[in-house]
């Protein structure tokens, strides 16, 4: 007795009909990691299962002089086996080596990561940083959205019920250092408790532009803005560092969860945070 | 209740194998269904491994795919891996290191460390771990997991420089 | 029995299943399938302690393709008559009576309200969910310190400790005055999940005898007299057949799916079938009891104990099953290995609304390893002496009193134990970055194998030539994967003197197979293979007998090797085993044996205050750790690990290094992540994505070193070593930790969070 549809798309312009006909209830299932999970606990009873993994046109990397952009239905194994990615985005490389674990990375895609908002999502903090944007298409058309302000909560986006993230755009890094750290509670796959992404521009010692992010402090991945406008201008040392991530616990909103108590996260993360940015900054740790 | 069910052709182990699928069936039901009982269901959620086999060349939880998902697609279990009179270097040297004990993660692991020795023939310890740590054993601690893969890849370079 | 060296026996031999493990061959308990199979699942509360205002299931049973819908008054006798899971005798003192399916009141999220057969697994869990109830909420007490207190909400009956364990030796009084030092602290250790991989599992049907026959995953096979008395049949005709199980850990010793299995192919006269979901497995299946133990202890400045006073305080969860032997173990084991003058503990296992707990290897072992070897090394602290020193000083010896009034009857070399795991760390590693401090550890252990001895424990086990001079051993005992069938193919092949190949073993099924017991209290090898080293012996004396005769030469003068059986004076002297078995068969002699091997007995019983013999033997040994903590999240990484065993004898090294390398891994996990979580008696820990267990990325390449005293009760005198693998790695870690950091670890398991908040309590005091 089952309550779910499937159809295996010819191309895009079929997944796009699809979401227009069913709306929220055409369900993308990519990597399966997140859907097929809601479906068996019941979360998720009935809908049109939307196979886009076969789908070349959103699997495409394509390479600029102004960034990067990558296609929503590349897996994490995609990514890191980019010789695209791990040139431009060598940062962001190493991130992605923190997903999971391989099984996962082989499944879970760019796009159902960023779409399915979990607070701990773990791409989304340096991307986060990176100042990327996602591409929306519709069969109203396409739209940019910052990624900054793509999630509106808990498993909640600023998707409209008829819209596929087609891809995720990252501007050019230029000389600025990117770095992200997760914790998390074994050194195997592990949910983040927290995660902390930074990008970082110097110019003659000083702080001259940068962006933060974390994950697992707040019901979506959020940038830590007070803590980003705090250090613009300052002389980048470990001292000033430190002191200006304190200012963290003002960014950030945890929780006690299962994983750890917010008291924790708000300790941690600080802690994190000053990592993340000595390194970016190539100072010692 | 719509009750749809959908066609849907696997190539297991190079046979193809028919059948009539409501859509979200997982892969690993549809195999399981299909008499692959080698593939084993541990936690139905993606976060032990034991269900893992190989399609398209890459390690997969078949737990998170949908049968439909590997329509006309090449799917590989354990039982392509070796035989009674001719096992491959891998099940040899699971069964030399005692990397085996209650068995039940076995199918998964061999899986995941052929799509390794197939694409890194000549993996560290320590990429080895990497590799495996989406396969959960609760008997072994690893260890002898860990020697049996390594030992597997230098008898599988040994092998080909004879050859 | 003439056996110079062995030719088998300490080997590093292959298994008799691992190649068909590889193959992906093995059938385990859900992989079987008849025809026309319906599919089972339980319905379970989802309140931790309520009236059942309302159970509806006639929507549920009306659903088209549902075969039955069964509550508790569809089971003839809901309360299984059983005392001790897999026991052949009658014992007194420790009734466990289990419920199957609740009558008017649930007592722990997850207790199954009624069972469902259907079709298909969708359909069943379809009928799942048109069942209607209707809770009245009682108030629930899930602390068992809250749950002693007299106006605490009761479980069952009108007193909640359903359990209390004493030891009383000389007078701890005295012994704290004789102290120059007193350390007195208090530890707290997690619920363990099982996490076995392979879910509960298997199939029921009636077959052309009618007899009920149920396939499936367990530890005991004896469960078919549970069975009989839930289903009211006489045992007779109730047949278990226990599958290769996919790991177990004491999680698949108490009742687990047989009674539903029996009680839905019953009713249905169907083939049926069922599994546990990942799930159902965290909040409906009985985990490791967490303790809160206070100890005291009193040592002289030259490092001698004098006294040592404990209470320990176990969550029972809403049912007793096992509690008051796990109790008993945690109360005999925790002094430690150590020859302590003064000694009183107090032991008290109470009932909460919280999830069930019971057997989990260690049985209470382990509990105590945390609290007193986190004690031996806060002591070597307090006296600024070296831990490895401190031990040296206190360990028992062979012959030495417990404080249960028992001797030690076995070697202990827990002084090369402890100075082989230190010096196999090696060199110091040093620490990878500023933030982060190394640090080393270790604890020593006893673990008792073999049940204790007022429960006039036997195994059985029958041993048969072939005409071809290959054999066949017939054993109950179910194989968790630990090699115990491996065991007693070794031990038979030994002794009868032909290849480890053409020995067969067919064991696990009650009506075929002699009953061995359980599979364990680290008993397997101790008591089947003692068993079977028996029923080989009366073989092999057969054979020689009739050989001697053929062969015109004096009994004790022969031996056999490669089915051949020779002189081991005059080497042209020998005669096929083939040979002689055919005689024997022409005259009529039988070459086949069944013996029972009895473990020492005890008087039961009769007080709570312990005294006198309860086990058999202990395994010594101990485990060392070095771990890496970062000081700003509390992280702590494991970089090395040892293990150093007295196993008296190994019978197969690889097994025996898979066991020390295995149970460490899990000891490991229960010192570092491991927590089932619950929260007011509600799951907080749902699945293995937050039940956190070592991944391949956690352990560290493992040494383990296997030491033979030969001086255990098993068969050519070894030990045991299921359990023992697993006590010392948690206090081992939890050693480092403090060796790394100087912080207080009194709480397992060691997360980075608890580490962190030890961290700013160590450098702001105040805080």
């Amino acid at each position: 007795m089952s309550d779910f549809r499937f159809l295996q798309p010819e191309g895009l312009r079929a997944v796009l009909k699809a979401k227009e006909d069913e709306g929220a209830k055409g369900l993308i299932l990519a990597g399966g990691t997140n859907l097929l999970s809601y479906i068996k606990k019941r979360r998720v009873k009935s809908g049109l299962l939307i196979d886009i993994t076969r789908l070349d046109e959103l699997k495409n990397i394509e390479e600029g002089a102004e960034g990067i952009t990558l296609g929503a239905s590349l897996t994490i194994q995609d990514l890191i086996e980019s010789e695209v990615v791990r040139r431009r985005l060598p940062s962001f490389f190493e991130a992605l080596k923190l997903f999971g674990n391989p099984l996962i990375r082989a499944k879970a895609t760019l796009g159902g990561n960023l779409a399915d908002a979990s607070p701990i999502a773990d791409t989304a903090p340096i991307l986060l940083a990176m100042d990327a944007s996602v591409q929306v298409a519709s069969e109203r058309g396409e739209r940019t959205v910052e990624l900054a302000s793509f999630f509106k909560g808990v498993g909640e986006t600023v998707l409209k019920p008829d819209e596929v993230l087609t891809a995720v755009t990252v501007p050019a890094c230029g000389d600025s250092r990117v770095k992200m750290l997760k914790l998390g509670l074994r050194k195997g796959t592990a949910c983040s408790v927290t995660s902390a992404a930074v990008r970082i521009k110097l110019r003659d010692r000083e702080i001259e532009d940068v962006r933060i992010a974390l994950g697992g402090v707040a019901p979506t991945p959020v940038r830590a803005y007070t803590v980003e406008k705090a250090l613009l201008g300052k002389p980048c040392t470990g001292e000033e560092i430190e002191n200006q991530a304190q200012l963290l616990r003002k960014d950030i909103s945890p929780i006690t969860d299962v994983r750890g108590s917010a008291e924790y996260r708000k300790e941690v993360s600080v802690n994190l945070l000053s990592r993340a940015l000595l390194t970016a900054a190539g100072m010692e740790v | 209740m719509e009750n749809a069910v959908y066609d849907v052709t696997v190539y297991v182990n190079d046979r193809p194998v028919k059948g009539r699928v409501p859509a979200e069936q997982t892969l690993l039901d549809f195999l399981r269904d299909n008499n692959f009982t080698e593939v084993k269901k541990g936690c139905d959620n993606g976060d032990c491994g034991a269900c893992t086999v190989i399609l398209d060349g890459i390690a997969t939880l078949s737990c998170c795919t949908a049968a439909l998902q590997a329509d006309g697609r090449k799917v590989y279990t354990v039982k392509s891996l070796g035989t009674w009179d001719k096992m491959h270097p891998l099940q040899e040297a699971f069964v030399k290191h005692e990397a085996v004990q209650c068995g039940f993660c076995t199918p998964g692991f061999l899986m995941t460390a052929k799509a390794l020795l197939d694409s890194n023939p000549h993996p560290t310890r320590e990429e080895i771990r990497e590799a495996i740590s989406g396969n959960l054993c609760r008997c072994t601690g690893y260890v002898k997991i860990v020697d049996a893969i390594e030992d597997a890849a230098r008898a599988i370079e040994e092998t080909s420089r004879e050859g | 029995m003439k056996k110079s060296n062995f030719d088998i026996i300490g080997t590093r031999a292959d298994g008799c299943d691992e190649k068909d493990k590889v193959l992906g061959n093995i059938v385990y308990a859900e992989d079987y399938s008849l025809p026309d199979t319906l599919y089972c699942k339980v319905f379970r509360s989802t309140k931790p302690s309520a009236l059942i205002k309302k159970l509806d299931t006639s929507r549920a049973a009306a659903l088209e393709g549902v075969a039955c819908v069964l509550t508790h008054e569809d089971v003839p006798n809901n309360e299984s008559a059983k005392n001790v899971v897999g026991q052949t005798t009658e014992v007194g003192l420790l009734e466990a009576k289990q419920r199957i399916l609740a009558v008017d009141r649930v007592r722990y999220y997850g207790e199954p309200l009624a069972v469902v057969a259907a079709e298909s697994p969708e359909l069943a869990g379809e009928a799942l969910e048109l069942i209607e109830i209707e809770y009245e909420e009682l108030p629930g007490v899930f602390d068992p310190i809250e749950a002693m207190k007299p106006e605490a909400p009761k479980v069952h009956g009108d007193n909640n400790v359903i359990s209390n364990w004493q030891l009383r030796k000389g007078d701890v009084e005295k012994g704290f005055a004789e102290a120059d030092v007193i350390v007195e602290k208090e530890y707290k250790t997690p619920r363990q999940e099982h996490a076995h991989m392979e879910p509960e599992a298997g199939m029921a049907w009636i077959d052309d005898m009618g007899v009920v026959n149920i396939r499936y995953c367990t530890q005991v096979i004896e469960h078919y007299r549970d069975v009989a008395a839930v289903l009211g049949l006489p045992e007779s005709r109730v047949r278990t057949i226990g599958t290769i199980i996919g790991g177990g850990f004491g999680g698949k010793e108490d009742l687990t799916v047989e009674v539903f299995l029996a009680l839905c192919t019953w009713k249905t006269r169907r083939p049926v079938k069922m599994a546990f979901s990942r799930e159902e497995m965290g909040f409906g299946r009985q985990k490791r009891h967490p303790y809160i133990m206070r100890y005291k202890t009193g040592v002289t400045r030259d490092g001698r104990l004098t006294a040592m006073q404990a209470e320990l305080i176990s969550d029972s969860g809403a049912y007793v099953m096992l509690s008051p032997w796990v109790l008993l173990y945690s109360t005999v084991h925790s002094t430690g290995p150590y020859n302590i003058p003064n000694v009183k503990v107090d032991a008290y296992s109470v009932l909460t609304n919280n999830v069930m707990t019971s057997a989990f290897r260690g049985f209470g072992g382990m509990q105590a390893a945390f609290a007193y070897e986190s004690q031996m090394d806060a002591i070597a602290r307090e006296l600024g002496m070296d831990p490895v020193e401190l031990r040296k000083k206190n360990f028992y010896r062979r012959g030495d009193e417990t404080a249960n009034f028992q001797k030690i009857p076995s070697d202990v070399l827990l002084d090369e134990a402890a100075d082989k795991a230190m010096e196999a760390l090696g060199p110091k590693s040093p620490p990878s970055d500023p933030h982060r401090r190394v640090g080393r550890g270790l604890a020593c252990s006893w673990q008792s194998y073999g049940r204790m001895t007022y429960l006039h424990d036997t195994a059985s086990s029958w041993v048969g030539l072939e005409m071809d001079g290959s054999a066949v051993v017939r054993c109950g005992i179910p194989d968790l994967g630990g090699g115990q069938r491996e065991s007693i193919r070794a031990i038979a092949a030994e002794l009868l003197g032909i290849p480890l190949e053409e020995v067969h073993v067919i064991s696990t099924d009650s009506q075929v197979t002699p009953l061995a017991g359980t599979v364990t209290a680290t008993r397997a090898l101790y008591m089947s293979g003692n068993a079977t080293k028996l029923a080989s012996e009366n073989v092999r004396s057969s054979i020689l007998s009739k050989a001697a005769e053929m062969l015109d030469l004096p009994v004790n003068e022969l031996d056999i090797r490669n089915k051949i059986v020779y002189s081991t004076e005059k080497s042209e002297k020998k005669i096929d085993l083939v040979k002689v078995i055919r005689r024997c068969a022409a005259e009529g002699i039988s070459l086949q044996s069944l013996d029972t091997y009895k473990a020492e007995f005890s008087e039961e019983i009769k007080s709570n205050v312990i005294k006198g013999t309860v086990f058999n033997d202990w395994t010594f040994g101990a485990q060392a750790v070095e771990v890496e903590v970062d000081t700003g999240t509390g992280q702590v990484t494991l970089l090395k690990h040892v293990s150093v065993q007295d196993v008296g004898r190994a019978i197969n090294v690889k097994r025996v290094e898979g066991q020390m390398e295995g149970g460490a891994a899990q000891g490991l996990g229960f010192g570092m992540m491991e927590d089932y979580l619950e929260i007011q008696g509600t799951p907080l820990t749902w699945n293995l994505t937050e039940y956190l267990v070592p991944t391949s990325k956690d352990i560290p390449d493992s040494k383990s070193i296997i030491l033979e005293s030969h001086s255990g009760k098993g068969p050519f005198g070894a030990k045991g070593i299921g359990e023992p693998a697993i006590t010392a790695s948690a206090p081992a870690v939890a050693n480092a930790i403090r060796d790394a950091v100087g912080i207080e670890v009194p709480q397992i398991p060691a997360t980075p969070e608890r580490v962190f908040w030890e961290l700013q309590a160590k450098k702001d005091p105040a805080q």
